[in-house]
């Protein structure tokens, strides 16, 4: 028997997780660690395959913990013997219960931005043969650069609501710039409106915003886990 | 994952995105997005102990993914199911 992993929490209410219903059709449980406590299933495989509905069997049992805690998530596809779980609860005791102090309260939210305003360099260079590749790539920095310029007036704009931030690696080629914010659940209402009114600010932007999310973005950065640096 | 929808917005489609139309995706799509966005890319891991086979990813699933730029997972997970 093998454990499918969720979250992690101080104070998640047993009672509560077992009417949740988790990946592969399975009953959620709590289990026990040292000041904490992991919300996991039972299953019977040694991993999850990749489906859309198992992904949203994991986010809908994370997402129901939020509604009650605010729990440190795992990443979609941890399967552990209930013994290495307990190991590394114990061996990684002091952090994890750092990073539940730190998002205790709190929630996710992201804005992404894409493609900063008016018709951009990459469109001319697609259309006009003239512009060579040298063209090209200047003026694709500069693109870049305003991406970031909004990115940074972005964060002034909601600096004293929010607790910490976190930037999301660029460099995909896609143009896009990841934003992650803990805020506290009683400023998300305060949170929302600066968003709206900034966004006004910048019309021929493009945005995606969404949340709230657990904190994914602000568990104790692991290997895998390296395109998201701190920059709070 | 209604929940999130409440509070998902896009704005318009990004240039150069030809072969996806952001304009034309359902709600219910950029909320998967930003789902997977999430929980393939962040969250506790604990070392050796994330294995995830791929099957059944549909091409909006795998398309969806590509515009938000997470692709470099799905390469990842690809990559560590051939080795």
């Amino acid at each position: 028997m093998n454990l499918y992993a969720y979250c992690l929490s101080s104070n998640v209410p047993p009672e509560k997780v077992a009417d949740l219903r988790g990946i592969q059709g399975t009953v959620p449980r709590v289990l026990a660690g040292d000041g904490m406590a992991a919300v996991v299933s039972d299953i019977e495989d040694r991993e999850v395959t990749l489906a859309r509905e198992n992904v949203v069997a994991h986010e809908r049992v994370i997402d129901s913990v939020l509604q009650w805690t605010t729990p440190l998530p795992f990443r979609f596809g941890v399967v552990v013997s209930p013994e290495r779980l307990l190991d590394y609860l114990g061996r990684e005791r002091e952090v994890l219960l750092q990073a539940l102090t730190r998002v205790d309260g709190c929630v996710e939210m992201n804005v992404k931005i894409a493609g900063a305003g008016e018709r951009g360099a990459g469109d001319l260079a697609d259309t006009k043969p003239g512009v060579g590749p040298g063209m090209a790539f200047l003026m694709a920095k500069q693109r870049e650069s305003q991406e970031w310029k909004i990115a940074e007036e972005l964060h002034q704009a909601v600096a004293g609501l929010i607790r910490e931030k976190r930037i999301g690696d660029p460099k995909r080629g896609f143009r896009i710039v990841s934003n992650a914010f803990l805020v506290e659940r009683s400023r998300l209402a305060a949170y929302r409106d600066r968003l709206n009114e900034f966004k006004k600010r910048w019309p021929a932007a493009r945005f995606l915003t969404s949340g709230p999310w657990p904190p994914y973005s602000f568990t104790p950065v692991a290997s895998g886990n390296r395109a998201w640096e701190a920059n709070s | 994952m209604n929940q999130k929808l409440k509070d998902s917005a896009q704005g318009r489609p990004p240039a150069g995105a030809a072969p996806l139309q952001m304009d034309l995706l359902e709600e219910m799509d950029l909320s998967l997005l930003e789902t997977l966005d999430h929980a393939l890319n962040r969250g506790l891991v604990i070392s050796g102990e994330v294995t995830i086979s791929v099957a059944n990813i549909d091409l909006i699933f795998l398309g969806l993914n590509v515009l938000i730029g997470s692709v470099e997972t799905i390469e990842r997970v690809l990559e560590t199911r051939e080795k």
